[in-house]
């Protein structure tokens, strides 16, 4: 049995000519909690929308805010028909979630789709954006993998401004980050590079310099490690120093 | 005048068994004597408690020499569409017939006798399959949106799948808001509309527009026709989504091309609803029930919060109050299903809630929320509703419990099953409780705050207005309402004792409900008179509807609480806006001591009879004259405008922001 007792205090309320149960008089500048609206109004209502949709600058929402906010991935698998794409991300606009990525394709059964998006929410947001997605009819099943061992890799190809002096250049970084070249001018070459979302960030970042043209990215494909195994710690010094 | 027995709304394979169970169950709801006002309501009020779908299931599963708790019921659902026994069709086996024709009797295989259809050009072929139906009547209303809102008074008042039919572009437009009613209120609805020919789709063409997109998320599901084949399956799925788990409207879509098709049907395609259906709720497990007794058991100062969830378990709800002695208090949506007469029944809580329901909820320490969703107007700021209290949500739809407030024990299940289960628990144990220091606590409550009203010397005061007409009908009547003040006044005033008697647009609050869910709810239940109250504002909205209620001569009577503004706006207003009055004068500002527009001259263009009463002592003999008219009937109540909806809990307010005191006369 809980108990959250609040200040306020339960006096016995008298039947004075006030409008007010507890008795109080309303002071000339009486404050109602929601201003006198239809419905209540807080004084941070942008902070809803706050975050992009489709956030072009790599931008994941740090693990370690504070309130929790984060970016979940979500995979789920939907019938493949007609307008199914469209119920599901109706659920997101509905109920006010943004989608960060999103990608679509065929699942290991024909006449399946497996939908893997990426929503920056609280571990609570997320749990009840699930309950509504759970809703739609044409989905089958619905997994938040966020906290659970998951492998990602994203599909980028990069069209790099390069004149034959910078080529040498780029494609020492393209075979750095075994990204393969896929398309080449005079002045300019494409390449292609599958990976997480930190080796894309990363080599977006080295190429800034010669001048990027077009960038077209898949979004987060990902599937659950059945080897249970979280990559995210392997190469963390922590790690390391157990061993030492 | 004898009824014939109601076909309910029932999956075909099993209707043998279900139509000597509900046969069964109609008497037994029959033990009430019919009130001797009026000789025509005959069973209306008495007809057979509709039951859930699951509960359907689970009671054929149990004929079927199985218990009731083996296995989900779902998963072993004979999918496949059986004729049912005794359903002949009008054409042969292997007759090729067109594609309206094949829609006609799938919904005539569901049981549907009953439509509301407007025709138009791309829907006209439906029009003509339904002439040629024998079992299928068609209601026909003046706006879509009047089709609509009757097909959900149908179902609310009956309990069956309310279907209305329109033509494409406006035709479905005009369906959108009786859509988002039905889908914030969970009523069954089924709407048909017609589209272009497929390769018109998507080109702008004449009548067109997208009703699948636009619909898409107000209703719970819909569907675009694209092969013929598919009607059947698309009409049983579609049914059979409206009326199980969270009833809800569907929407299908079909093309006059392929109305016009000429095929022959196979009514065996099984439906492909296979997730859903493992996503009903199972029946609670002995273990849940058992921790839920415990609470129970530990708790002063328990309350039961019910809703619309639980209309089809009024029953189990007396049966658990009876051996608890819980207090109860309802919503807007659950009136009717706790009879107010009861000593522990608390009324109506929320914005416009009696002060002891929301002090009960204030001061309880077990909140059992049977079949509800913790909506805005209810709770008012969640932080502060039910503060003391440890919260058990039973809810059939997941996504809801947990929404808004947090809860310590949730259950999903249907709510009926549940309570079912705890009953036959307290029975088994002979458990008994006893919280009579708390009901007294709130019968003293009770006395020290009733709801009130200013006593106006001749004008008529709406709140006396509706007290009066309980008093002349005694209950006894189908109570449809619009929106506004009149409604909240309705609700709190009008005393109902049985489910399905209150109808009202709760969730989306659309004006202009009352008239044509009246007219539905007429059509459903025959014989029982039904009033709709309504006021000047909501009742212009749907006017147009009186011609199919005079024309078809239902016992429809409209009692106007007119007050030549817009009640609620006006109220408003006056608190929050200084009176300030803002296009809420609905009178005529050259001549405001006239009734304007003059709903009795309308009336009469209508052919129906009416009157108008301004004088309080007038007031029981307009009422008498009103109820021994046979048919519809109008009766213009001119009440002042100065009055206001008390108690009031401001938004976002909590229960000691309440209001109980003022009215239009002061300046705040």
């Amino acid at each position: 049995m809980n108990v959250t007792s609040t200040p306020e205090s339960d006096e016995e309320t008298s039947r004075s000519g006030s409008w007010l149960v507890d008795g109080g008089l309303p002071s000339p500048s009486y404050e109602l909690p929601s201003k006198g609206d239809v419905y209540p109004v807080e004084p941070n209502e942008d902070e809803v929308w706050r975050f992009p949709v489709l956030d072009p600058d790599w931008g994941q929402v740090e693990d370690d805010e504070p309130s929790g906010f984060r970016s979940h991935t979500l995979s789920m698998l939907v019938n493949d028909a007609p307008g199914v794409l469209n119920r599901v991300t109706g659920v997101f606009a509905r109920r006010g979630y943004n989608i960060q990525s999103l990608a679509v394709g065929p699942a290991e059964k024909p006449g399946i789709s497996r939908i893997t998006t990426v929503v920056p929410g609280t571990d609570e947001s997320i749990k009840k954006l699930l309950t509504q997605i759970l809703k739609v009819i044409d989905v089958l099943k619905v997994q938040d993998l966020t906290h659970i061992p998951f492998a990602e890799r994203e599909l980028v190809l990069i069209k790099i401004a390069a004149s034959s002096k910078e080529r040498r250049d780029i494609l020492d970084v393209a075979a750095i980050f075994r990204a393969k070249t896929v398309d080449l001018s005079d002045h300019s070459i494409t390449l292609e590079m599958t990976g997480d979302l930190e080796k894309a960030a990363a080599l977006q970042r080295l190429l800034q310099q010669y001048g990027i043209v077009e960038v077209a990215r898949t979004g987060r494909v990902a599937l659950v490690r059945e080897s249970g195994v979280n990559t995210k710690y392997l190469g963390t010094q922590e790690l390391v120093n157990k061993f030492i | 005048m004898a009824i014939p027995p109601r076909s309910v709304q029932i999956p075909s394979v099993a209707e043998t068994a279900l139509l000597s169970f509900t046969t069964s169950r109609r008497c037994a709801s029959m033990e009430r004597p019919i009130a001797d006002f009026s000789s025509r309501i005959i069973h209306g009020l008495h007809a057979a408690k509709p039951i859930s779908l699951t509960k359907r299931v689970l009671i054929a599963k149990a004929t079927k020499d199985r218990g009731p708790f083996e296995n989900s019921a779902m998963d072993t659902l004979d999918l496949a569409l059986v004729p049912a026994s005794g359903f002949i069709s009008r054409y042969a086996a292997s007759e090729p017939r067109k594609g309206s024709d094949i829609l006609v009797e799938a919904l005539e295989r569901e049981g549907v006798t009953d439509v509301f259809a407007y025709p138009g050009g791309a829907s006209m072929e439906i029009h003509q399959a339904l002439t040629r139906s024998k079992i299928i009547k068609n209601v026909l209303c003046r706006h879509e949106q009047g089709e609509v809102f009757a097909a959900e008074g149908y179902a609310r008042a009956s309990g069956k799948v309310g279907v209305c039919i329109a033509t494409s572009g406006p035709g479905a437009t005009n369906l959108v808001t009786g859509l988002a009613d039905a889908m914030l209120d969970s009523t069954p609805i089924v709407a048909i509309t017609g589209q272009v020919p497929r390769r018109m789709i998507g080109t702008d063409a004449f009548q067109e527009t997208p009703i699948v997109e636009v619909t898409r998320s107000i209703t719970k599901h819909n569907y675009l026709v694209m092969h013929i084949e598919d009607i059947p399956r698309v009409i049983r799925e579609a049914f059979y989504l409206a009326a199980s788990g969270r009833p809800g409207p569907v929407l299908v879509d079909i093309p006059k091309d392929i109305q016009q098709q000429m095929a022959v049907p196979d009514w065996s395609h099984p439906m492909r609803l296979q997730t859903y259906q493992e996503r009903l709720p199972k029946p609670p497990e002995q273990a849940e029930l058992q921790h839920i007794l415990y609470v129970i058991s530990r708790s002063k100062k328990p309350v039961i919060y019910c809703g619309g969830g639980c209309i089809n378990a009024s029953e189990e709800l007396k049966e658990f109050v009876d051996l608890t002695g819980i207090p109860v208090t309802t919503t807007l949506m659950g009136l009717g299903v706790f009879p107010s007469s009861d000593h522990r029944c608390l009324n109506m809580l929320g914005m416009h809630g009696t002060v002891y329901a929301n002090y009960a909820i204030d001061k309880a320490d077990l909140l059992l929320a049977f079949g509800v969703r913790f909506d805005d107007r209810v709770t008012g700021k969640l932080e502060s509703f039910a503060r003391h209290a440890t919260i058990v949500h039973v809810d059939v739809d997941s996504a809801e419990i947990g929404k808004n407030k947090p809860v310590h024990i949730s259950l999903f299940a249907d709510v009926c099953l549940a309570l079912q289960g705890i009953n036959n628990l307290i029975k088994a144990r002979s458990l008994t409780y006893d919280f009579s220091s708390w009901l007294d606590e709130l019968n003293a409550q009770k006395k020290k705050w009733p709801l009130t009203y200013p006593d106006l010397a001749d004008e008529i005061c709406p709140q006396y207005a509706i007290e009066l007409l309980h008093k002349v009908t005694k209950g006894a009547v189908i109570i449809t309402t619009g929106v506004g003040q009149h409604q909240m006044w309705a609700a709190q005033w009008f005393k109902y004792e049985r489910p399905r008697q209150w109808l009202s647009s709760g969730g989306l609050g659309s004006m202009g409900f009352g008239l044509p869910a009246a007219l539905g709810a007429a059509v459903a239940i025959p014989g029982c008179p039904v009033i709709d109250i309504d006021g000047d504002g909501s009742f212009l909205m749907n006017i147009q509807e009186l011609a199919p209620i005079s024309l078809l001569q239902l016992p429809v009577k409209v009692v106007i609480l007119n007050n030549q503004h817009l009640g609620m706006v006006v109220q408003w207003e006056d608190r929050f806006y200084k009176g300030n009055r803002a296009h809420t004068y609905l009178g005529d500002p050259r001549a405001e001591n006239s009734i304007f527009p003059d709903f009795c001259k309308m009336a009469e263009g209508f052919k129906l009879p009416s009157s108008r009463v301004c004088r309080k002592h007038d007031l029981q003999a307009a009422y008498k004259k009103m109820l021994e008219t046979p048919g519809p009937y109008l009766l213009d109540v001119i009440v002042p405008h100065q009055e206001h909806v008390l108690p009031m809990i401001p938004t976002g307010g909590s229960f000691k922001d309440i209001i109980t005191e003022g009215d239009g006369r002061k300046k705040y």
